[in-house]
């Protein structure tokens, strides 16, 4: 039986997502709090602690949507998370060089200097991870291989949780300044350290039009999915397991808040660029240019084939690079029974 | 209206400004609807001639609001333009330098490097003045001046009406290809060429956080208007004296679509801010953050003394510095009769 449940922590990437609309909507409030549960975001918490559980998911009652990669390793590291949903909405990943570099295609980047960050501090350093995949997987497509190309580390001292986010207007941004800046590969790319990086979403396309940085390739746009397949590829909705156990109504209360809201995104392209736009702390403009003008239809939360193969395929590329101790059988990670109780639920509805 | 108007140009910068709001909420072009009066965006024009009043205000029955040193400009150059309203959003103006540097107050500027944009081919290069404008104002609170420090220039080729613009989700958008670097000087800053550079609103925020940069100091925040006054404080609506000349009610009507185009915004914070973070292409965080979370009280369009007494000495700066052939007096550039007639007929609040 369902126990009753005082709080949840939630949190989610800066990227779209459908807990992020369901959260600006109050709708996830609105389900939990029908169930006599507030609702406490984690990455806003005074704690660093607590804000460290967006990347190590180590709090107790807490759901999260967001990057795969920490998602990927926290379980990976022994902690005891569920996978509840996947949502896999394309976006931009661009492979980028200074404009008047000789650097047009991928096959230029043979032999050349490849950017990457290196959070020192991190448990988990997704930004990095990111990176190699997204240039494997663009290197790949012409027969080359990272070993083809020199890695260059730019190194950043601290943790992604060091400061918890301003926020102006009730609006925040996804965490607080940074010394060193949010993208040390950016500035070494501008430096002229280094040929190319890679950098990805609506910050991405914002940055490439500022410097006037040319595209090499955007890997989030080829057709085959395991090729787009990274961080945000698909995303994972994930809880831990104790609330799965003690508080299955909770877990059900989440999903149904996130599907909602999703549905609802179909229907209402204007105000969900809006809600993405504040999501991503980026403008309406750059969210159409990251995720596309059918941004609203990409918002989809479910547990198909489709993403479940590149969920495992990603996990074994992280196990490759040795960002995770071991590799892992993803389905086992995956516990479909909130899907099946809402589907079940809305089947019953219908009959 | 006594002499139709048949097509009224009008052009606004990416920036908070009422006629921003009136045009893109539709509010303009409703109110010359009965009139039969196209509202057409000279910033949108395939002509390039056409995208440049923008900046030297020669197309005949236009109007702008945004920032004045091209307004100034284009007045001390002969263009009969005349100022109709001013309005005054304070922004964020900081001088900026890497967080390793060892600059970390303004006096430490001393004998540093401070890098300055340096537009070849333009009539006036606004970029280059306003901060030039920002290190003066910093480095006098301090009682150092320009001298005190080099100033290396960054160039750019081309001009800023190169390309049409259009609004895409709310943005002003250029559609040209044209892959040109931008933010020279901030890249010299990162390659430790310079030490200190100027950026200013949204944009500028989000740069310094973006780079983890170091803010040596917000002059925006300034408590002195004089300290803070540069390119967007005052902000000028201007039009060009035929339109007064012959289209009278036409001036009228603008600006009283603008000053009910800010009106609203006081009641729509919210609103506002989504209206502003899509004409200045950013987030609702850093327009926040930037023009205050007031933002929407910040828009006021009015002839307030402290403007005028900021645009005269925004105009003597231009002329000291040789950004205009010679100095003018402000009053006689302002036609205060719209604004008072609205005041005395309609029923609006300034």
């Amino acid at each position: 039986m369902s126990q009753p449940l005082d709080t949840l922590w939630y949190t989610r990437c800066p990227v779209p997502t459908g807990l992020g609309i369901a959260l600006q909507k109050g709708w996830l409030e609105q389900a939990l709090g029908d169930q006599g549960t507030r609702i406490q975001s984690l990455r806003e918490s005074a704690s660093q602690a607590v804000r460290e559980s967006h990347f190590d998911h180590s709090l107790q009652n807490s759901v999260r949507h967001g990057g795969s990669i920490p998602a990927i390793w926290a379980r990976a590291s022994g902690r005891e998370t569920r996978v509840i949903g996947l949502s896999w909405a394309d976006e931009v990943q661009l492979i980028l060089s200074l404009p008047d570099s000789d650097i047009r295609t991928v096959k230029d980047l043979k032999g050349r200097r490849f950017g990457l960050p290196h959070w020192t501090g991190a448990q988990i350093d997704f930004t990095r991870a990111q990176a190699i995949r997204g240039l494997e997987n663009a290197l790949r497509l012409e027969g080359l291989e990272v070993k083809d190309v020199e890695l260059v580390d730019f190194i950043q001292g601290g943790t992604f949780s060091d400061e918890a986010p301003q926020r102006v207007a009730g609006l925040g941004a996804f965490g607080g300044s940074r010394r060193g800046g949010q993208n040390p590969e950016l500035t070494g790319l501008l430096r002229g350290e280094v040929d190319a990086i890679f950098l990805k979403g609506a910050h991405a396309v914002q940055l490439a039009q500022q410097f006037g940085l040319h595209t090499v390739i955007d890997t989030g746009s080829h057709p085959e999915p395991l090729v787009r397949s990274n961080n945000g590829t698909p995303r994972t909705l994930s809880v831990d397991q104790h609330l799965l156990d003690q508080h299955l109504d909770s877990a059900v209360g989440i999903l149904g808040a996130v599907l909602r809201a999703e549905e609802w995104a179909h229907t209402h392209p204007e105000d969900t660029r809006r809600y993405l736009a504040r999501e991503s702390n980026s403008s309406e403009y750059w969210v159409v240019q990251a995720y596309g003008e059918d941004a609203h239809q990409r918002l989809r939360t479910e547990l198909d084939e489709r993403a479940t193969t590149a969920l495992q395929d990603f996990t074994d590329f992280l196990h490759r690079w040795r960002f995770i101790p071991e590799r892992f059988d993803v389905r086992d990670w995956i516990d479909p029974r909130p899907l099946q109780a809402l589907r079940s639920a809305v089947a019953k509805r219908a009959s | 209206m006594n002499n139709p108007l048949d097509t009224l140009w009008y052009t606004h910068s990416p920036v908070p400004t009422g006629l921003g709001i009136a045009v893109e909420s539709g509010r303009l072009a409703r109110a010359f609807q009965p009139w039969g009066t196209r509202i057409q965006a000279l910033r949108e024009s395939s002509d390039r001639e056409v995208r440049e009043a923008h900046f030297d205000h020669h197309l005949r029955n236009s109007v702008r609001h945004g920032g004045n040193i091209p307004a100034i400009w284009a007045r001390a150059s002969g263009r009969d333009t005349r100022v109709l309203g001013l309005s005054w959003s304070d922004e964020v103006q900081l001088i900026v330098t890497t967080a390793d540097s060892p600059v970390r107050g303004i006096r430490d500027l001393r004998n540093r490097r401070f890098g300055v944009p340096k537009w070849a081919n333009v009539q006036i290069d606004f970029t280059r003045a306003q901060a030039i404008r920002g290190l003066e104002n910093a480095l006098r609170l301090e009682g150092l001046s320009l001298h005190d420090v080099e100033q290396v220039d960054y160039p750019y080729g081309g001009t800023y009406s190169d390309d049409p613009v259009r609004h895409v989700h709310g943005a002003q958008v250029s559609l040209g290809n044209r892959v040109r670097q931008r933010n020279n000087e901030l890249i010299g800053l990162l390659r430790g060429d310079i030490d200190a550079i100027f950026l200013k609103g949204a944009h500028g925020l989000h740069l310094a956080d973006e780079f983890g940069l170091r803010v040596v100091v917000d002059i925006g925040s300034h408590p002195d208007p004089l300290v803070r006054a540069n390119i967007g404080t005052p902000r000028t609506l201007t039009v060009d004296q035929h339109l007064l000349d012959q289209h009278f009610d036409a001036a009228v009507l603008i600006l009283d679509s603008v000053l009910r185009a800010e009106q609203w915004a006081w009641a729509h914070p919210e609103e506002t801010r989504r209206f502003l973070a899509r004409e200045l292409n950013t987030s609702e965080y850093w327009v926040a953050a930037a023009y205050g979370e007031d933002a929407h009280l910040r828009l006021r369009t009015n002839l307030a003394e402290r403007s005028i007494e900021a645009l005269q000495d925004l105009t003597d700066f231009l002329e000291r510095w040789g950004f205009i052939p010679h100095r003018f007096d402000v009053r006689q550039w302002i036609e205060p009769r719209p604004l008072a007639h609205l005041l005395e007929n309609i029923n609006v609040a300034i």
